[in-house]
């Protein structure tokens, strides 16, 4: 198999904020929360919360006060009441106070919104979503206010905020809406800079943050429920979809970072707990490892490169002065060999790499080895972690 | 190469293998054959179809299974014919009475592309959608220009949507032209029923699709008992470069 020759490169911008999502419906126990936390150091956490339920709001507060003093920002999705979201705010300003300490900005969402309507279908005739910005900025007047939805773009797309009223702009996205197959599924990274540069579009200048995004569903916009997929089957718009637990959804996930690189500000990949959990209590799954070593990137001047590239994910960010951290992940069901100039060391996550290597102190892509320029093997949606030297000139 | 099972679940999170990806070469054109549809056509290492099948959505827009009752390729003077016959799952294991029976032949050689879908109704059955579903690839495509043809065979010159559309870029298709490259054209026929485009970019989709119903008509709607649906789909790709066509 003759190798595939990767030249890495400085890109002129920097690795956008990481982060992970947390579901307050589904959020772990405190200490199992805390462990993940503390393994995965994340940039942010962005935090779903529907106001309309007591349990949920509980949560919220058991959340604040374990993320005190945690290097950890805070951002709160909300789902609010469409007839009187007033109840659910006002017990939210009780909690947070009207500097909202401890919070970077939220997103507020009538539930009736979290449907899809054809652009000119019957819109909900409850409050909007503009309504609830002007009511949150009456109540936290210095936090930042977000427009968009804590779903999928086409919902912004088709109800789209005045940006002058919006601090941030933000959606997500899942690339099970309307097929299932792995190969259709990895193709959906093959998209996202369109989506990226038209929402940009849509609020232009404004703070651009991708939501809690994975391989998953976590809700059904255009239907009445989600998929619930007991057995594990590649199926559409369900919030169990089997990838997640395996190579495939790092390797996806390095896909994505790759092309949200220099077009979003922040992006927020999986969850703690369900709906896009990165871990069981048993066992880790591939993606917490890569997610955990790529968080260690965030704000770091970016690395592409030189070649286009069709069956393989690329990135990096430099380091210090000529070396940087590089990463590939192999999107195919098919083996691949690269060479990627200037590598010294590697490091890789594949099927061959012990699926019982949960113990936190344990981490295979910390397992650097000498490489050098030799070729490297990439076995299906495999992810190699590399040490470059950056040549100085060509 | 046979993969163990524990191997796949490392990989995918399922013992649950694909259905078989089939690669086919016809001289200049390369394509994947899977499950009834046509999938990654290219002409000279351009791809100039993203896939072609069956789409059978359920009365919530969910997707039918379909359970393969027959998947056949007959090769002959540089061409093949594909027959594939399902019936759609109306239980987990397919064992059931199928209320729809569908059967797509496409053909295809060096310079044309047919599909003909027939469906059969055994009883009547509910849907929001049936019928064949054309996806186009974005390299090539997106700003480019395109000519669509209306069922009144009047002509609308536009362009893809570089920006993502919210709403259909094109309603009431019965052709569209587009050249991927300078050198190529592709050419579409659709018969059948009326056919729109939607932006599937919206839903982070890598493709434009063209599917069959007006979503302005209501739905779901029903196939009655007995009742038979024929569509069709023409793809053409001509070389563009000499002067002469």
């Amino acid at each position: 198999m003759k190798p595939i020759a990767i030249t890495p490169r400085p890109l002129e911008t920097r690795v956008p904020d990481l982060g992970v999502g947390l579901w307050a419906a589904h959020a772990p126990a405190n200490d199992m929360l805390t462990a993940q936390l503390d393994a995965l150091r994340p940039g942010h956490v962005d935090l779903l919360v529907d106001l309309r339920v007591d349990d949920e709001i509980d949560t919220l507060e058991s959340v604040l006060s374990l993320f005190r003093g945690r290097e950890c920002q805070l951002w709160l999705y909300l789902i609010c009441d469409d007839d009187a979201p007033q109840a659910g705010l006002a017990r939210l300003a009780e909690i947070l106070g009207t500097e909202a300490e401890g919070i970077s900005g939220m997103l507020l969402t009538p539930a009736a919104y979290l449907n899809s309507y054809q652009p000119d279908g019957d819109w909900p005739r409850t409050t909007t979503p503009a309504a609830l910005v002007s009511q949150a900025r009456r109540y936290w007047p210095n936090l930042a206010i977000g427009g968009g939805f804590p779903t999928y773009f086409t919902e912004l797309n088709r109800c789209r905020p005045d940006p002058s009223t919006i601090d941030f702009l933000t959606h997500a996205t899942s690339p099970i809406v309307h097929a299932a197959d792995d190969v259709s599924v990895m193709e959906t990274l093959e998209s996202l800079p369109f989506i990226f540069e038209s929402a940009r579009a849509i609020a232009p200048g404004r703070r651009y943050r991708i939501t809690t995004s994975a391989i998953g569903a976590w809700t059904n916009p255009y239907g009445k429920t989600i998929t619930p997929n007991a057995t594990l089957e590649r199926v559409t718009l369900s919030d169990n979809d089997p990838r997640q637990r395996a190579l495939f959804a790092a390797a996806w996930s390095v896909g994505y970072l790759a092309q949200a690189i220099g077009r979003v500000d922040s992006l927020t990949l999986s969850s703690i707990g369900h709906p896009f959990p990165i871990a069981e209590p048993a066992a880790r799954y591939p993606i917490f490892d890569v997610l955990r070593r790529l968080n260690i990137g965030t704000g770091r001047p970016a690395m592409g490169v030189a070649e286009p590239l069709n069956c393989l994910a690329a990135l990096g960010w430099q380091t210090e002065d000529e070396r940087a951290e590089f990463w590939l992940a192999n999107l195919t069901d098919e083996t691949c060999v690269v060479t990627v100039a200037g590598t010294r060391y590697a490091a890789v996550l594949d099927e061959q790499t012990n699926p019982s290597a949960s113990a936190l102190r344990d981490w295979p892509l910390e397992r650097l080895a000498l490489c050098n320029e030799s070729p490297l093997t990439l076995a299906p949606y495999a992810i190699a972690r590399l040490e470059i030297t950056l040549a100085h000139s060509t | 190469m046979s993969v163990s099972e524990a191997v796949r679940i490392r990989r995918v999170g399922t013992p649950t293998p694909e259905t078989v990806r089939e690669r086919h070469v016809l001289g200049p054109v390369c394509f994947t054959w899977q499950s009834g549809a046509i999938r990654h056509l290219s002409v000279d290492g351009v791809e100039v179809l993203r896939g072609i099948g069956a789409v059978i959505r359920d009365a919530n827009w969910g997707t039918h299974a379909l359970h393969t009752e027959a998947d056949e390729a007959h090769s002959s003077d540089g061409a093949i014919a594909f027959t594939y016959c399902a019936r759609v799952a109306t239980d987990g294991d397919g064992s059931g009475e199928s209320p729809l029976a569908l059967e797509l032949q496409a053909h295809i050689d060096a310079t044309e592309l047919d599909v003909r879908l027939t469906l059969t109704a055994r009883e009547h059955f509910v849907t929001c959608r049936s019928g064949l579903s054309v996806l186009l690839p974005l390299a090539g495509v997106v700003e480019s220009a395109v000519a669509v043809e209306h069922s009144d065979g009047l002509v609308e010159k536009g362009h893809f949507p570089r920006h993502i559309s919210p709403s259909q870029p094109f309603f009431d298709i019965r052709g569209l032209s587009f050249a991927p490259t300078p050198e190529r054209t592709v050419d579409l026929h659709f018969e059948g029923d009326v056919f729109e485009m939607e932006d599937q970019r919206n839903w982070s989709d890598a493709s434009f699709k063209i599917y069959n119903r007006p979503l302005a008509l209501p739905s779901p709607y029903r196939i009655e008992a007995g009742e038979t649906v024929t569509q069709s789909v023409r793809l053409r790709w001509r070389d563009t470069t000499g002067a002469a066509q």
